[in-house]
């Protein structure tokens, strides 16, 4: 067995696909929240969105790729895509390395409110998914 | 409010072996089984599940070979300086003690129900394969396929030392189907050891010692081949008592091909059907037919029933204790998110459908 340490920092909102959005005034910053970078394991592509597009909330935008395993990254929110990440093309694994804040992927400017998860809300997706699943890594019992 | 999540894992990841590495001590082995035996962290798109271990022989001085679509081939730069950790057919391949690799399939093999053990192209691959053999044949209960490399094989008494070592599969990795093109890229062509000669001889040895169709030949689709070259060298192999495993070539960076654009994915799928239906003795070459270039335009029978089941656009490799192939290599050829050109999977009705059309792909009547 082995332990780790997994954080879901407060300020952030959290969606189903395992994203999260941070406000920087006047935009969101958005990522892979830690937990789906450990469960995918070293990522080696990151699909980045197109700088100017506009989007509407839940939208494909992009994509995230380990060895073996691929998702879709979504709007979380209706906007135009402002900025993209462009040392991920060269390191995708920043994603693992550093989820939250140097492994972030684009921002958006937003044409409405984000309604997003809590930090313990998106724990409670994670409970759910895990359950429903055989877990690779789980949340230990305290 | 944030919060920590302390997670547990029910295996813990294992440490890439670092410094001077060299077989049988240490082997290399895909990403898809480190991920498998929970050495290294990863999940499968599709919930598909690993079925074949596969190990790589590896020496500090790198293969010997200079194959020229390979990323072990000994003049490729990233290969030259670090012998280890280096990709090979596009995705990581760690590096473990085999101790290691041993310990966790002892502990749970999951679905997996065969190791397949590959040699490299180096004097001591042929004794390092079967002490590695021997081992997995002493402490387990996998099937074990030997994937030699026929150029350091060179009697038919080597090929009864590989029996005794536990393999009960003897698979030769042929890649390219026509002996113009073995040789320029494996051969002589290629200023490599290899020679297509030698390599028949010693999977006749193969059938031979291991019994007809315990062996198999590997090809890799997307050398330059045509579809008829493909076809009727898969008949061969099959008339001499052997079966053929397909790989669709993509190209790896710092390798002399690594310019060289995989084939239409229409190639592969006509080249797995008319496979299909070879090896599974439905259908011959002689009763298909080919337009100038070389494509199959008629299979010669009926194929609804083949792409209604979608069985002929699953990887194929050595079978596993229950008769379905045990080597589903998942995401081997090509990145998650690409078109599969080997599913690892039965296919679902969309799947089944998508592979039915593309089998017409970039074909000319």
């Amino acid at each position: 067995m082995s332990t780790n340490t997994l954080v879901l920092p407060g300020d952030l909102r959290y969606d189903a696909h395992h994203q999260w959005a941070r406000w920087e005034d006047p935009e969101w910053r958005c990522g892979v929240t830690a937990w789906q970078a450990e469960a995918a394991g070293d990522m080696v592509f990151i699909g980045l969105p197109v700088v100017g597009s506009r989007v509407a909330a839940g939208d494909e935008l992009g994509s995230v790729e380990s060895g073996k395993w691929v998702s879709s990254m979504h709007a979380p929110v209706g906007g135009v895509v402002t900025a993209v990440n462009a040392a991920l093309r060269d390191d995708p694994a920043l994603v693992n390395r550093s989820p939250y804040d140097a492994g972030w992927v684009f921002t958006i400017h937003p044409s409405e409110e984000l309604v997003g998860l809590s930090a313990e809300e998106y724990l409670e997706v994670i409970r759910a998914e895990e359950a429903a699943d055989t877990p690779r890594i789980r949340e230990r019992a305290e | 409010m944030t919060i920590s999540i302390p997670i547990t894992r029910s295996r813990e990841p294992v440490c890439e072996h670092t410094g001077p590495a060299n077989s049988p001590a240490q082997v290399q082995t895909s990403l898809a089984g480190a991920v498998t035996l929970g050495m290294e962290k990863g999940r499968f798109s599709r919930n598909v599940h690993l079925r074949g271990l596969n190990l790589l022989l590896l020496y500090e001085s790198g293969c010997r070979a200079r194959c020229t679509y390979c990323g072990l081939a000994k003049d490729r730069p990233e290969v030259s300086e670090q012998a280890r950790n280096h990709t090979f057919i596009r995705v990581k391949w760690p590096t473990y003690e085999t101790e290691d690799i041993l310990t966790r399939v002892r502990e749970d093999a999951g679905h997996m129900q065969r190791v397949c053990v590959a040699m490299i192209q180096d004097h001591r691959a042929f004794a390092d394969s079967n002490a590695v053999m021997r081992r997995f044949r002493d402490e387990t209960s996998m099937g074990i396929s030997a994937l030699i490399t026929a150029t350091v094989v060179r009697s038919r008494e080597m090929v009864e030392e590989i029996l005794e070592a536990g393999a009960d599969m003897f698979t030769v990795a042929f890649d390219a189907c026509t002996p113009e093109l073995f040789d320029g890229t494996r051969g002589r062509g290629a200023r490599g050891p290899h020679r297509w000669e030698h390599h028949w001889k010693v999977l006749r040895w193969g059938v031979e010692v291991f019994g007809r169709f315990k062996t198999g030949v590997h090809l890799v689709c997307g050398l330059g081949e045509t579809e008829r070259q493909m076809a009727e060298m898969i008949q061969r192999v099959h008339d001499c008592g052997a079966h053929t495993h397909l790989f669709a070539f993509f190209p790896e960076a710092g390798t002399v091909m690594q310019d060289v654009d995989p084939a239409p994915m229409g190639h592969y799928r006509r080249i797995q059907v008319a496979r299909y239906l070879i090896n599974h003795e439905v259908g011959r070459v002689e009763d298909m037919r080919f337009n100038g270039e070389g494509q199959i335009t008629d299979f010669g029978c009926d194929i609804a029933p083949l792409l209604a089941d979608g069985e002929v656009f699953m990887t194929s490799g050595c079978a596993g204790h229950d008769g379905r192939n045990a080597c589903n290599r998942p995401f081997g050829n090509e990145r998650p998110s690409m078109r599969q050109r080997n599913h690892p999977m039965p296919l679902d009705a969309g799947a089944r459908a998508r592979a039915a059309a593309e089998l017409e792909e970039d074909l000319r009547r």
